[in-house]
């Protein structure tokens, strides 16, 4: 039987653990060589465990095997092998690198620049709109996003990326027709064709826990950096970014308040020397030395913006200055009571009733103000009655 | 002999009639009582014996039978004690059986003789009085009660031999003092609590008093010790004044379920219900093998509130849908059907999740998916049927410090009686009171916008996602901000407000 059925075949039997495959490997040398092996040779390297041998033998059944790959790729799922050329180059050399990948899509290009971009499933307003902003960027600029599709800093990173019109890429805990969590199903659907969803394990597989420690050293792998939005300490974020370091990756981090539990993990990577990142430019920047078709905006000092290659004597946009200005130009267009208004608002959610006390307003008035901001489109409802400014237009 | 007497019974919240018939005979001595009788009523028969014996009338030993009718209506309770004995009394010539039949007897003995309160005196004395009786005994426990109805005399006795001296025309009666009756219901009305009370929340009380103003449904959503239950209590004290025959309606209520005190008459504030979150749906909506009125009907009136929202049974909150819309709870029995009014507003308040801080991130270690799990508890038929939303927000230390001019509730209630009014005068004759009653028929009719609005209205309904029934929602709204205001028109301010307090949406809740 062909290399890449026997693979499969190893596949599919989801009791093997990947460490049961290695083992395996050692002794057979291939898959081809597993499959044709004799019982009691296989049963002395698993240590005759009952229930792995025999899930091995029952799914040992060429016909069905093959009919089953082709329902899959009828399906639009594909399947690749560390041994074929399409595997991501990226991961080859990583620790415990996935024998073999299955994926909606497409696979990433590992001759263009990617980075992750993960953080916490329970983020703050500031950091989705951080999410979304980065992604869409560093997208924008020709950056593949990578992450893990789930609630949160990594949903709202491909929903950037989407936005831009750009590639992006989600790494899976279960199988790649299996949505999880299902608010994601949207999100899901369009990625399968602009850019690709990938998962080591086979289709039908469900979300376990211990599959998305397993998962993050793939998302890291493809990743040439890694950017953290938000994290809590000793968060699975964290996990990656070991498994990052680990593999040699850029760390990037988004700062935040000291007093702030969802940035405490960033402001730690930061601390032991993790880049601290203020705009998008700060990544490209980093990519520009080792990419070529990094390409980066700045402004010039007559407002002109103009596109410069590669690294040398660029200067950086500054995003403070920007979001600044930005802020200054909003405040010269709004009437005088609405100013007094956008002026209490910041980028932490503030309830209705703590502006009210701000402004010393009555309740309709501030109410009536409110609803014309939002409409105007400067200020944003994060949930019902708490509002913030809209920081990037 | 044979003589007759009369009692009534409480059949739901309407006093019935029930004459009680005695026949004293030649034959073997035997105390028979009959009439389609529970067991409360059987039971009369020791307590009449031996009270009789202990106030001193010596029971002949001839046959004793006692008819309660009509024959066909189940007897319940206790109060046909006292007209059991006097009928008795009467047929063994004791006393003068010609003033029984325009004298109605309500109470229940005890072996010593002396007579108990019973429930339901208000809804049996004016029965008696729609009947045409000119004169009712009840104990004296439940004088003042009694005598809030017009056109009968009320009469208090403590004991059987009271009622006999009554009868005999040897002595008379306590009768209720009408002066002292209205300082008691002063002295109820004052010392309710008031919204001068509260710091900040100036949303949460602007969001209130709208509610009031139209009597729209109201859900508080906030972080525990945001005031919520603070804002509730105080619903009741900016409702409109209580009418007589509101409150005669609301007394009715409590006389039938015996929660009116000693020296209550009628009930002077509005009812506020707070049922805990592990009420049962015959406790909520009334029922029971006796049907009694259930919290929805003690509410009537009034305010129903319900604190912990998600933490009631789902079945229970089901329940609530019916007496939302009809405002009134019809109870079915085997040989009868009962109807209780329910024409409530409903309060109710919750945290928004588990542990009661989301959105602060900071202070909320609830995940998404634990967010969603609380508020999916919530019963969507529920949520359509509240109008109005807030959030409430904690008080920081700065605003407890403050020592503004804050209103108080005589002032607000001013502005809701003006807007009721409104309310009032314009649905004359359509059967509508007030504007959360509008059906989407006649929002169309009603709650007419200029071109400006309906451009604001489009605008925000596209961004924030709203639903059909938001929609309707905000338009009723609007309606009493405007009512309010004192403006026939619906203006842009009124509409941007209504679009505040509009309920849960999924854009910002999740699906639920």
């Amino acid at each position: 039987m062909d290399q890449k059925l026997c693979w499969f075949y190893l596949a599919s039997v989801s009791e093997l653990g990947r460490k049961d495959v290695e083992r395996l490997l050692e002794r057979f040398k291939t898959s081809e060589g597993i499959w044709n092996a004799a019982w009691e040779d296989i049963g002395l390297v698993l240590e005759q465990d009952e229930k792995k041998i025999e899930a091995m033998k029952r799914r040992k059944q060429e016909e069905k095997l093959v009919t089953e790959y082709k329902q899959m790729t009828g399906k639009g799922i594909f399947f690749v092998t560390k041994e074929e050329e399409a595997y991501p180059k990226s991961l080859r050399d990583i620790y415990e690198a996935p024998y073999y990948l299955f994926y909606k899509g497409e696979l990433p290009d590992c001759t263009k620049p990617s980075i992750a971009v993960i953080g916490a499933r329970n983020c703050s307003f500031y950091g989705n709109e951080m999410a979304k902003y980065f992604a869409r960027e560093l997208a924008a600029a020709g950056v593949q996003i990578i992450s893990g599709l789930a609630y949160g800093i990594d949903g709202y990173a491909h929903e950037g990326a989407l936005s831009a019109k750009k590639k992006t890429f989600g790494v899976l805990g279960c199988g790649v027709d299996v949505c999880y969590p299902k608010e994601n199903l949207e999100l899901f659907l369009k990625m399968e064709k602009q850019g690709g969803i990938l998962s080591e394990y086979p289709p039908g597989s469900m979300p376990l826990a211990y599959h998305f420690p397993m998962r993050n050293r793939i998302i890291s792998g493809l990743a040439d950096g890694i950017l953290v939005i938000e994290a809590r300490n000793r968060s699975g974020t964290l996990i990656t970014v070991d498994r990052g370091l680990e593999q040699g990756k850029d760390i990037y981090a988004i700062p935040g308040k000291i007093t702030d539990v969802l940035s405490a993990g960033c402001n730690h990577l930061i601390q032991k020397g993790a880049k601290l990142v203020m705009s998008p430019d700060d990544i490209l920047e980093e990519l520009s030395y080792r990419f070529e078709c990094i390409q980066t905006f700045y402004a010039e000092e007559d407002g002109q913006m103009s596109l410069v290659k590669g690294g040398e004597g660029r200067k950086k946009k500054r995003s403070r200055e920007e979001v600044d200005s930005h802020i200054r130009r909003i405040v010269g267009l709004l009437a005088p009571e609405e100013r007094s208004v956008y002026e209490v608002l910041g980028m932490q959610p503030k309830h209705l009733e703590t502006i009210l006390h701000e402004t010393l307003m009555a309740p309709q008035k501030a109410i009536r103000i409110l609803l014309s901001l939002e409409l105007k489109g400067v200020v944003t409802q994060t949930s019902k009655n708490y509002f913030v400014i809209n920081l990037l237009g | 002999m044979f003589s007759k007497a009369f009692s009534a019974s409480v059949n739901g919240i309407r006093g019935l009639v029930i004459s009680v018939e005695a026949d004293v005979s030649d034959g073997l001595p035997i105390f028979d009582l009959v009439g389609l009788l529970s067991t409360d009523v059987k039971e009369a028969k020791e307590r009449v014996r031996i009270a009789l014996r202990n106030q001193g009338y010596y029971l002949p030993p001839k046959r004793i039978t006692i008819n309660l009718s009509p024959a066909d209506v189940r007897k319940e309770g206790t109060a046909y004690d006292l007209a059991i004995a006097v009928a008795i009394l009467a047929a063994s010539g004791h006393i003068p059986s010609d003033d029984l039949e325009h004298t109605m007897l309500i109470g229940e003995l005890s072996l010593d003789g002396r007579i108990n309160r019973v429930n339901g005196v208000l809804p049996i004395v004016s029965a008696a009085q729609k009947q045409g009786f000119a004169r009712c005994v009840v104990p004296a426990y439940n004088l003042e009660e009694g005598s809030v109805v017009e056109g009968i005399e009320v009469y208090g006795a403590d004991t059987l031999n009271e009622v006999v001296h009554f009868m005999q025309a040897v002595d008379g009666l306590k009768q209720c003092d009408k002066k002292s009756r209205k300082e008691s219901e002063e002295v109820m009305a004052a010392g309710m609590p008031d919204f001068s009370e509260i710091t900040g929340q100036q949303a949460a009380k602007r969001a209130v008093e709208i509610a009031v103003a139209g009597q729209h449904n109201i859900l508080l959503i906030g972080p525990p010790g945001s005031g919520k239950t603070m804002l509730a209590k105080r619903i009741p004290g900016i409702m409109p004044r209580l009418t007589f025959n509101e409150s005669l309606d609301i007394t009715n209520i409590y006389s039938v379920s015996g929660l009116l005190k000693e020296g209550e008459s009628l009930v002077a504030r509005r009812p506020f219900r707070a049922p805990h979150h592990t009420i049962t749906t015959t406790a909520l909506i009334g029922g029971g093998r006796v049907p009694k009125p259930g919290e929805v009907s003690l509410a009537a009136n009034g305010v129903l509130f319900l604190d912990e929202l998600p933490e009631f049974e789902q079945n229970t909150i089901e329940v609530l849908r019916q007496p939302l819309e009809d405002r009134q709870v019809t109870v079915s029995r085997l040989n009868a059907a009962y109807t209780y009014p329910a024409n409530f507003m409903l309060v109710a308040a919750m945290n928004p999740c588990r542990c009661g801080f989301y959105p602060d991130h900071s202070k909320c270690s609830c995940s998404i998916r634990d967010v969603k799990k609380y508020l999916s508890k919530l019963s969507r038929p529920l949520l359509d049927r509240i109008d109005i939303c807030m959030e409430t927000a904690p008080v920081s230390y700065k605003e407890l410090e403050m020592q503004e001019e804050r209103e108080d509730s005589c002032a607000i209630r001013e502005r809701v009686e003006k807007a009721r009014k409104i309310q009032l005068n314009r649905y004359e004759g359509t059967g509508i009171y007030f504007n959360s009653m509008l059906s989407v028929k006649d929002i169309g009719v009603y709650c007419k916008i200029g071109k400006r609005e309906k451009a604001l209205l489009e605008k925000a309904f596209i961004k924030m996602n709203l639903s059909a029934r938001a929609y309707h929602r905000i338009l009723r709204v609007a309606r009493t901000i405007a009512d309010l205001d004192g403006s026939e028109k619906i203006k842009e301010v009124h509409l941007s407000e209504a679009i505040c307090y509009r309920s849960l949406d999924k854009k910002y809740w999740g699906e639920i």
